[in-house]
Formats: C-alpha cells, sequence, structure tokens
C-alpha cells in the first residue's frame, strides 16, 4: 500500500465512520488508510453493506469522517465547515450518481452550468462551457432538452459532463452504470476510460460489478468498512 | 450565483405549480387587497368629513352651553345655559368677530295640512345664514325685523320642504310649529349629511325671539352661540378670547372648569379626523392580520417545499452550493411568491376599491402610499415567513438530502 505518500491527491489515515442510529452505534468505516495519485482510474468494489458508499461520501466531501485524516489535493478536510466542504465539492470534485440526479427543472444546458454559476461563472460564458462539455460527451443537440425528454443513458452523459464544469481534481462515480442497460453501460465506461487516458482525469468509480471494475486501473475491495484488497487490474 | 438566475428558476417553480401557487398567494392577495381598500376608503372618508366640516362654514365658531366632558353625554345644547349677557359680553368685547347669533335647538312637529312630520327646530337671528354661509334655494331669509318683532316665519331645510311640500312651492304657505302658525318665507339649498349620520337638511329655522316668547315662554336660554371670525386666520385668537369673555361674564373663579365649550371648524375638522383616523387604524389592523395569515400559509407551504425538494437540495448541495446559496434561494422564492401575491392584490385592490366607491357613492382616494405600504409588506411577509422553511433547507446534511427516497 502507497497510503503514507502526503502528496497523493487524496489521502486518507484511519479513517472511521460511526453512525448512530437510536441507541445503537453503526461503525461503517473501521480504519480506512488509502493514497490516490493524479491520473489514477480506480474501483471501489464491496458487497452492499461493505461500508463502499460512506467511504465515497467521505472522499467526495459530502461528510466529515468521525476520526482519522483526509486530504484532497492537499487541503486538509478533516474538520472542515460546511460551506469549506461545499466549497472543495464545487471546486475539486465532480460526482456522478447512479440515479444521475439532474435537476428536472432545468434544461440539460443548465444543469451543466449550475455547478459554474455556484462558483460565481457569469451565466454566459458557463452556458458557452457548458455546451462545450455536453458536445463532447455527444449531446450538442440536446442542450435544450429537460431531463424527462431523454434517455438513461443521455441523463449520464449529462451528469458526467455536469461533473466535469469546473475541471475537478477527481471524478467520483457512484454505480454509474447502475441504472443502465449493458449496451449503455458500456457507452458511459468508454467515456470514463477516454477522460482517464485522453483527458488525464482522476476517477473513483464505485461497483459491485466485476466486470464493470476490471475496465479500471486499480481495484480497493472493501469488506465489513475496511480494505482487504487494493491491487492493479489488467488495464493498466 | 446571481440573484436573477435565482428569481427566474423561483418562477419557474411557481409556474410549474400554478394551483398551488395560486392557493399559497390567495391569502397574500386577500390581504393586500383589503389594505389598499380600507386605505383608500380611509382617505375617501377623511376627504368627505373635512368637506362636510368645511359646509359649516370656514371661520365659524361655535359655543355650546355644555362643558366639554358633558358634550358626549348631553348632545348639542341639550341644557340651554347661554345667556343674553353672554351674547352681549362677547358682541361688545370680543376683537376678532364679525357676526353673531344666540341659537336654541328642540325636537318637534311640523303640520302642514294633514302631513306632519318631526324634525328639528332651530331659532336664530338674521346673521345665522351668513355666519354658516347657507345659500338660498328660494325665497330669503329672516330678516332683522323680523327677530325684532318676533314675526311667525320659518325658513325651511331642503329635505323638510321635500317632505312636506313635494314639488310645490312651499313659499307664502302656513305651516304649524308646536300648533302655532308659521309663514314660510325661504327655502334653504342642500347642504347634505353629516359625517355622523345626522341630516342637515331636516331643519326649520324660526327667529330666536319668536321661539323665546312663544314657544319657550319667555325663558331666554340659549343652547348655542354662534360667531363668525373676521377672517379665518385669527380663528384660533377669537376661540382664546371668547372663552376668556365668557369666563368673566360667567364669573367662573381661577379653579373652577369652563361650563360651556368654545369649538372652530377647525376644532370639529380636528375631532372628526382623529375620530376617523382611530376608525382606519382598527381597520388596518384588520387588513394587517389578513395578511400575516396570508404569510403564515406561505410559511406552510414553503416547508412543504423544502420536504419535497429534499433531493434537489441535496444535489445542489453535491456540486457546490453553499448553506447561503440554498437560503437565499429559498428566500426569493418565498419574496417572489409573496410579491405575486402582492402584484395580484394591488390590481384587485384598485379594482375592488373602485367598485366600492360605486356602490356606496363614496369618494375614494388610492394612494400611492398604500400601495407601497402593501408592496413593502409583502416582501417583509415573504422573508419573515420565508426565513424558517429556507434555513431548514441550508442545514440539511448534503449525505441525509441525496439518499432521502
Amino acid at each position: 500500500m502507497e497510503a503514507e505518500n502526503k502528496t497523493s491527491l487524496i489521502y486518507a489515515r484511519d479513517v472511521t465512520k460511526t453512525f448512530i442510529m437510536g441507541d445503537n452505534e453503526l461503525q461503517a468505516l473501521k480504519g480506512v488508510s488509502l493514497s490516490i495519485d493524479a491520473g489514477e482510474f480506480v474501483a471501489l468494489t464491496g458487497f452492499s453493506g461493505s461500508g463502499k458508499s460512506t467511504l465515497i461520501h467521505l472522499l467526495g466531501c459530502l461528510d466529515i469522517p468521525t476520526t482519522g485524516h483526509y486530504a484532497i489535493d492537499g487541503i486538509d478536510v478533516s474538520s472542515a465547515s460546511r460551506d469549506e466542504l461545499a466549497r472543495v465539492r464545487n471546486q475539486k470534485i465532480g460526482f456522478v450518481f447512479q440515479k444521475f440526479h439532474l435537476l428536472p427543472d432545468l434544461d440539460a444546458c443548465n444543469n451543466v452550468a449550475l455547478p459554474m454559476l455556484y462558483a460565481g461563472v457569469s451565466e454566459d460564458k458557463a452556458r458557452i462551457h457548458a455546451t462545450k462539455l455536453l458536445s463532447d460527451v455527444g449531446l450538442e443537440n440536446r442542450t435544450d432538452h429537460f431531463p424527462y425528454q431523454l434517455s438513461g443513458g443521455e441523463q449520464q452523459r449529462v451528469a458526467i459532463a455536469r461533473s466535469l464544469a469546473n475541471n475537478p481534481s477527481i471524478i467520483l462515480a457512484d454505480e454509474p452504470t447502475g441504472n443502465l442497460d449493458m449496451a449503455t453501460g458500456d457507452v458511459i465506461m468508454n467515456i470514463f476510460a477516454d477522460l482517464n487516458k485522453n483527458k488525464g482525469c482522476t476517477i473513483i468509480l464505485v461497483t459491485h460489478e466485476p466486470s464493470i471494475a476490471a475496465k479500471t486501473k486499480r481495484i480497493i475491495e472493501l469488506i465489513d468498512g475496511k480494505i482487504v484488497k487494493d491491487f492493479k487490474a489488467g488495464n493498466s | 450565483m446571481n440573484s436573477s438566475l435565482i428569481i427566474k428558476s423561483a418562477l419557474r417553480s411557481l409556474n410549474n405549480h400554478k394551483i398551488r401557487a395560486i392557493l399559497t398567494t390567495l391569502g397574500v392577495i386577500i390581504g393586500v387587497v383589503s389594505i389598499i381598500c380600507v386605505m383608500s376608503i380611509g382617505e375617501g372618508a377623511k376627504y368627505k368629513i373635512n368637506k362636510e366640516i368645511e359646509k359649516l362654514g370656514t371661520n365659524f365658531i361655535i359655543v355650546l352651553s355644555s362643558p366639554q366632558r358633558k358634550l358626549n353625554t348631553r348632545g348639542l345644547g341639550a341644557l340651554a345655559t347661554l345667556t343674553k349677557a353672554d351674547v352681549s359680553a362677547i358682541k361688545r368685547e370680543c376683537s376678532f368677530i364679525d357676526k353673531i347669533s344666540p341659537g336654541i335647538q328642540i325636537n318637534g312637529k311640523v303640520i302642514y295640512e294633514r302631513s306632519n312630520w318631526r324634525t328639528v327646530i332651530g331659532a336664530s337671528n338674521e346673521h345665522y345664514q351668513d355666519i354658516r354661509e347657507f345659500k338660498m334655494l328660494d325665497g330669503k331669509f329672516f330678516s332683522a325685523e323680523d327677530v325684532r318683532a318676533s314675526s311667525k316665519v320659518a325658513v325651511l331645510g331642503y329635505v323638510l320642504a321635500k317632505e312636506l311640500f313635494g314639488t310645490e312651492s312651499p313659499l307664502g304657505k302656513k305651516i304649524r310649529i308646536r300648533n302655532r302658525p308659521f309663514v314660510i318665507i325661504g327655502v334653504l339649498d342642500e347642504l347634505g349629511k353629516r359625517p355622523d349620520g345626522t341630516d342637515q337638511d331636516d331643519v326649520v329655522m324660526i327667529p330666536i325671539t319668536t321661539m323665546v316668547k312663544r314657544i319657550r315662554k319667555g325663558v331666554e336660554h340659549y343652547g348655542a352661540i354662534l360667531i363668525s371670525a373676521k377672517n379665518p386666520s385669527v380663528i384660533q385668537e377669537a376661540s382664546a378670547e371668547i372663552r376668556s369673555i365668557l369666563r368673566q361674564s360667567r364669573k367662573l373663579s381661577d379653579n373652577q372648569e369652563d361650563d360651556f365649550t368654545v369649538f372652530s371648524q377647525k376644532d370639529i375638522a380636528n375631532a372628526s379626523n382623529a375620530a376617523a383616523a382611530v376608525l382606519n387604524l382598527l381597520l388596518f389592523i384588520v387588513a394587517s392580520i389578513s395578511l400575516i395569515v396570508g404569510g403564515i400559509g406561505i410559511m406552510n407551504i414553503m416547508l412543504v417545499t423544502v420536504t419535497e425538494r429534499t433531493r434537489e437540495i441535496g444535489i445542489r448541495m453535491a456540486i457546490g452550493a453553499t448553506t447561503s446559496n440554498i437560503l437565499s434561494q429559498f428566500l426569493l422564492e418565498s419574496v417572489t411568491l409573496c410579491l405575486t401575491g402582492g402584484l395580484v392584490g394591488v390590481l384587485l385592490g384598485i379594482t375592488g376599491a373602485k367598485l366600492i366607491s360605486i356602490f356606496l357613492g363614496w369618494p375614494i382616494f388610492i394612494s400611492i402610499k398604500s400601495i407601497v405600504v402593501s408592496m413593502l409588506s409583502t416582501v417583509l411577509i415573504g422573508v419573515f415567513f420565508g426565513y424558517y422553511p429556507a434555513y431548514q433547507a441550508s442545514q440539511l446534511k448534503p449525505v441525509e438530502a441525496l439518499i432521502e427516497k
């Protein structure tokens, strides 16, 4: 393991996360240490309940660890405030979700532009860049379509375009093919592979499907809140 | 994130839930409509009251025989205690007065042939017409000669003339007042109702001497003294001087209260306006309460909206919305909702006020003030009642909001 490298893009050390449900304490992560460098393409695998969703939420700065340290791009966010976390999410992280999570009241272009607007980019500039990002994922003819007018694969491509909006350090994809058929899932995976190979994007994706994990360069497997395997996949 | 974008998205979300938006803003709309109507009617009432008071004569002073604190219980001149000596003292000593007339007012029946009518019988001298600036519709007011001779002549108010004579001319006709015959020599022009609803045209005027000798059996006590000042600018000085003259002539010691009241037209105007202002304030409070109830409706629906849109809030947070982004988004939505209601309310309020003015025949002034006040209060209501739901939204935890079913 290379967890000691503090210059890594992602650096987590002894991270735990405990949830309190009524009288019960549930420790979802039991001391996770890992580091991921820029340009890596990582699959986070494990059965349901293994803690992989909790880990991706922490890595995505949607939550903070109960104990341990976590830094992204050199910024320690273990005890950051809500708004500091919001800024890191906006600038450093692009999310792609299983259920796409586009805003239903906004068309494709505005969905992609939204992270830029939160970053303070002017509306015009944001829309121009959003249009370019949409054409990069092959949706140049869908910019004014609303989510309900798009297929699942198209919605996920809009979500990928959105995740790239502020040129983030890392893309976190949580079961991005989970709601798609095989063929469409392959299209999405090819986009990720292309982004990693040709644009140098760092990508972490959560999946429980070995066939999807096999398309990445490194596989980290969690069982019961601990990393049990961390190895290079055939693609590297 | 600029606010025009948030307003656009707020309008879009209102547009997506039209029925809900209408129902939600209904409370605000009703509140604004009532504020505008109430304020317009209030302004109209003020105008009408002032018009009516101007009809009393612009430089008119009245001395009543009751002390001020008993005015409300006794009415005008119920206990006649003013005397000839008081009148002479004012006439002799007051430098600001032009004309003066004693006055007695009683209720009684006026009979013409087979019709009879209960009315107010007023008595004064020949100056009364000038003091009150009355116009004659027909004939003339009684003269100094009529007063000196205690003539049995009468001048009818407009309404009384209509009631007794219809379209016939009353001039020269004989009527009976308290069973004594009087000849009608004039009819007063229409004055209209007082703000308190009493009809100033339902009256018959006779010479004061006739009243004293033939009806009051020689008792020469007046309920009122009516005075015109030399010009409207000396009214206050005249009132003050009359008061001190009367205190002397009535031999009141320094520690005794006035046993009479001096009113100028201005005092009456002020009193009436003060009464109207209290009424307006009460109406305004009632209207404001409906606006507040409307605001509670807004808060209610905004809370529902926040619950419904938890997923959306989670997504926005995931892509970088800060606490204040979310707070201002929902606050602006609530303000937009209220302002939209306010605008609709202003339009309906103006229409409503116009309708009221048509139905009541009451003058209406739609003041810019009422529009500004109601629009400002809708913004305040939007902020006040929108803040709690917006705060709730901004404090959601991103993870929990995202995985919310």
